[in-house]
């Protein structure tokens, strides 16, 4: 199912203010998460046969696909203007699939984790920070948080500060 | 740990005296005649004829004239030290595989044609091992189950011999009770020796805690006894039952984790015990998954145990057994990458004691995620064939009594919750002890002081921390982490990954508040240290008072991950979701 992403909000409106919002509910679709660094429109096939919901913001630099899974997952997917996914940040009770949130970086990412010291038990928070992916995040049981976006990805002008 | 391998033979143990007499007559010179008969005699004796590697023999000898012996060795395995003319110490190799034999000879300098042999028996050396390994704390009266592996079985001592407990034991296994009270700390050795080969012994040591300390107390500690010390890593054991009986196994090094519910247990911690999977009336075990954001996770099956904790006890807990080996992991647990956390380098312990907030690992704030009712199904539970799940299996849906369950809940008059109490520490420690009491207000031991601030949390089991202007409403106090993790501008490390480097120690300021309204508030001075200065190179420090790392806000609300530096010099009470505690209110909170 193709996201219903109205025409005011579309990558070629103009003028919107920042963090207008159109609530899309899709009441019968989960969509799959769009990939860190893939296109967005990736995301329009229906899987699942899941209650999920979608709410997307768009702002004048970015648009913003907040994702709610069955889960409780909260997965928020940065969108530029050229369609592709520069950022996924994530919160809930239960990790989100990281293979498919992080896409064609999850190699990356797992080689990075690797090399880090861990023999340490416990949640100790991750910050993975390379020239081409940062990860960071943490969280108690029942509760974890983070994000990773790809930094030569963002839109001018966008802070860090916006992925959250 | 200690092992005694090497431990010199005290005294002679065996003596073994060999004549060589020679009895000689005497050619005349010149002069008178007559026979002047000349005996020219050794005898030997070794302080062992058997050694293993480690242990020495010295060799006496015992000559009938001044001129003493020369020593050889036959053949040339081990080596001859400490030469005189009368005594010699044989060192065997630093390896024996298979039962031999050398031969020490003494030969009479008085006359070389005089040669005394004595035969020392080479025995392998034997490992045994102990569980628990590290040292052990207990409380008066309190048993310690002690497991020793090595063929041919043990015999066990106690050390000091009179007053420090008691012992009943096997050839494979040791129950030591401590004494009914003791004043002050009490050091006990318990030392297994191997039955096939003396030589060989290794050893427990155990501290016994002074009366007072109460039968709803655990001792914790931020070393867990092995040569690379951990880092802010608070230690405790716990002896693991089958259910109703006494087949239990003690173990150490598992992780104190107030952010997490449930016991989790290494498999291979567990050595010989078996303990009954969980499962449905078809035989179907139910296994449990843990995701971490590191890409690892805990798989396991969720078995039944019961569980004593200090005097606490429990029966018929469900906790997670975290499958050995390379077990098939569902894909919808193994997605978030890596690997099965289960040994102990991978996981830094031995287990881990989750006594947080909640009854179970999938009760949040009242609402059941896992049951069906909250959520779709949570990728936390699978039930599979008892032979083992399939990638393609996908969770399944388990209501309360089939969560893992925070033992805590089941530690009956003191079910309410826990504290932490750990010393004062300013910067680093080799080692610092504490206490972990069961219970709020249950006992004289654990009642909230009025000087405390109770901290009622949100809807996630957060509370709310100002830091530098900044709200993190989303915050938490964790002792399984093992720095203070929030998000600031100071210099992260180049090389200790995850922790802060600031040039010179940051003195700093948060507010903590309760989670949803803020009533209460307390404010929180700590330091920030450069972890390069802290952990780079130093292998005698386990704790750090100093110790932060960054915690960027990566979503909406942001966090400030309060780990354990924030316990040391508090007691930081935990109480569980929904139980009641006298005077202040019902769980969850916190309260310091």
């Amino acid at each position: 199912m193709k996201l219903q992403i109205p025409q005011e909000t579309s990558r070629t409106a103009r003028g919107l203010r920042l963090a207008s919002v159109v609530l899309v509910t899709l009441a019968f679709s989960l969509p799959a998460f769009a990939e860190l660094g893939g296109y967005a429109d990736s995301v329009q096939v229906d899987q699942a046969k899941m209650k999920a919901t979608l709410k997307v913001t768009q702002g004048k630099t970015f648009a913003v696909h907040e994702i709610t899974t069955p889960t409780k997952i909260v997965v928020r997917e940065f969108v530029g203007a050229d369609g592709r996914v520069f950022g996924v940040a994530w919160r809930g009770p239960f990790l989100p699939d990281l293979s498919q949130l992080l896409g064609s970086f999850y190699g990356q990412y797992s080689d990075a984790i690797k090399t880090e010291k861990r023999t340490y038990a416990g949640k100790r928070p991750v910050d993975i920070r390379q020239p081409r992916l940062v990860v960071q995040g943490g969280g108690h049981m029942l509760g974890h948080f983070g994000r990773a976006y790809v930094p030569d990805m963002l839109p001018e002008g966008v802070s860090t500060d916006a992925i959250r | 740990m200690r092992f005694d391998k090497g431990i010199a033979v005290r005294g002679i143990s065996a003596v073994a005296v060999i004549a060589a007499v020679s009895f000689l007559a005497a050619c005349g010179g010149g002069g008178g005649g007559g026979g002047n008969l000349l005996g020219v005699s050794v005898g030997l004796s070794a302080s062992a004829t058997s050694v293993s590697p480690g242990q020495t023999s010295t060799i006496t000898a015992f000559t009938s004239g001044t001129a003493g012996v020369t020593w050889s060795l036959s053949p040339a395995v081990g080596t001859l030290s400490g030469q005189t003319t009368t005594s010699v110490t044989y060192t065997p190799p630093p390896s024996v595989l298979s039962p031999s034999i050398v031969t020490i000879t003494a030969t009479s300098i008085a006359k070389t044609s005089v040669t005394a042999p004595i035969q020392i028996g080479l025995v392998p050396a034997v490992t045994i091992a102990l569980a628990p390994m590290g040292p052990q704390t207990v409380n008066p009266g309190q048993p310690l189950v002690v497991n020793a592996t090595v063929a041919g079985g043990v015999t066990w001592t106690l050390s000091p011999a009179s007053g420090s407990g008691t012992l009943t034991s096997t050839t494979t296994s040791a129950t030591y009770t401590a004494p009914n009270a003791v004043s002050g700390n009490v050091p006990v050795t318990l030392t297994a020796t191997s039955i096939s080969n003396s030589g060989s012994t290794a050893s427990v040591e155990i501290t016994v805690l002074p009366s007072g300390a109460g039968a709803n107390v655990a001792a914790v500690t931020t070393d867990n006894g092995t040569s690379t010390p951990s880092t802010n890593t608070l230690f405790t054991s716990v002896t693991v039952c089958a259910p109703a009986t006494s087949n239990c196994q003690t173990i150490d090094n598992i992780l104190v984790d107030t952010g997490s519910e449930g016991l989790r247990v290494l498999q291979s911690a567990l050595g010989s015990l078996v303990l009954p999977p969980f499962m449905d009336s078809t035989g179907d075990t139910l296994n449990n998954c843990v995701q971490f954001l590191d890409t690892s996770y805990l798989w396991g099956p969720v078995e039944l145990a019961d569980i004593k904790i200090g005097s606490e006890a429990t029966s018929n807990t469900l906790i997670q057994v975290i499958s050995s080996g390379n077990p098939t992991v569902p894909t919808a647990c193994s997605n978030s990458g890596g690997a099965n956390q289960n040994t102990p380098t991978l996981l830094g312990a031995n287990g881990i004691l989750g006594i947080g907030l909640e009854p179970t690992d999938c009760i949040l704030a009242g609402a059941d995620l896992c049951d069906g009712s909250t959520t779709s199904i949570a990728p936390a539970y699978y039930l599979c064939a008892s032979s083992g799940c399939a990638t393609t299996d996908g969770p399944t849906t388990a209501n309360q009594s089939q969560q893992v369950t925070n033992p805590v809940v089941q530690f009956g008059a003191d079910s309410n919750g826990s504290a932490i109490t750990l010393p004062a520490l300013s910067g680093t420690a080799a080692i610092v002890d504490g206490k972990l009491v069961f219970g709020i207000g249950t006992k004289a031991n654990n009642t909230i002081p009025l000087t405390a601030t109770g901290f009622i949390t949100d809807g996630s089991d957060n509370f709310s921390t100002t830091f530098n202007g900044q709200v993190s409403s989303a915050s938490f106090i964790d002792s399984g982490s093992n720095g203070l993790f929030f998000p600031s501008t100071i210099t992260a490390c180049t090389q200790s990954v995850g922790f802060y480097c600031p040039t010179a120690v940051q003195h700093l300021m948060a507010t903590n508040m309760d989670g949803n309204t803020p009533v209460d508030s307390k404010v929180e001075n700590f330091d920030i240290d450069n972890a390069d200065n802290l952990l780079l190179g130093n292998t005698t420090d386990s704790a750090f008072s100093t110790l932060g790392g960054p915690l960027p806000c990566t979503t909406t609300p942001c966090t400030f991950d309060w780990g354990l530096p924030f316990f040391y010099g508090k007691t930081v009470f935990t109480a569980i979701d929904g139980q009641n505690t006298p005077i202040f209110t019902t769980g969850p909170f916190w309260a310091y």
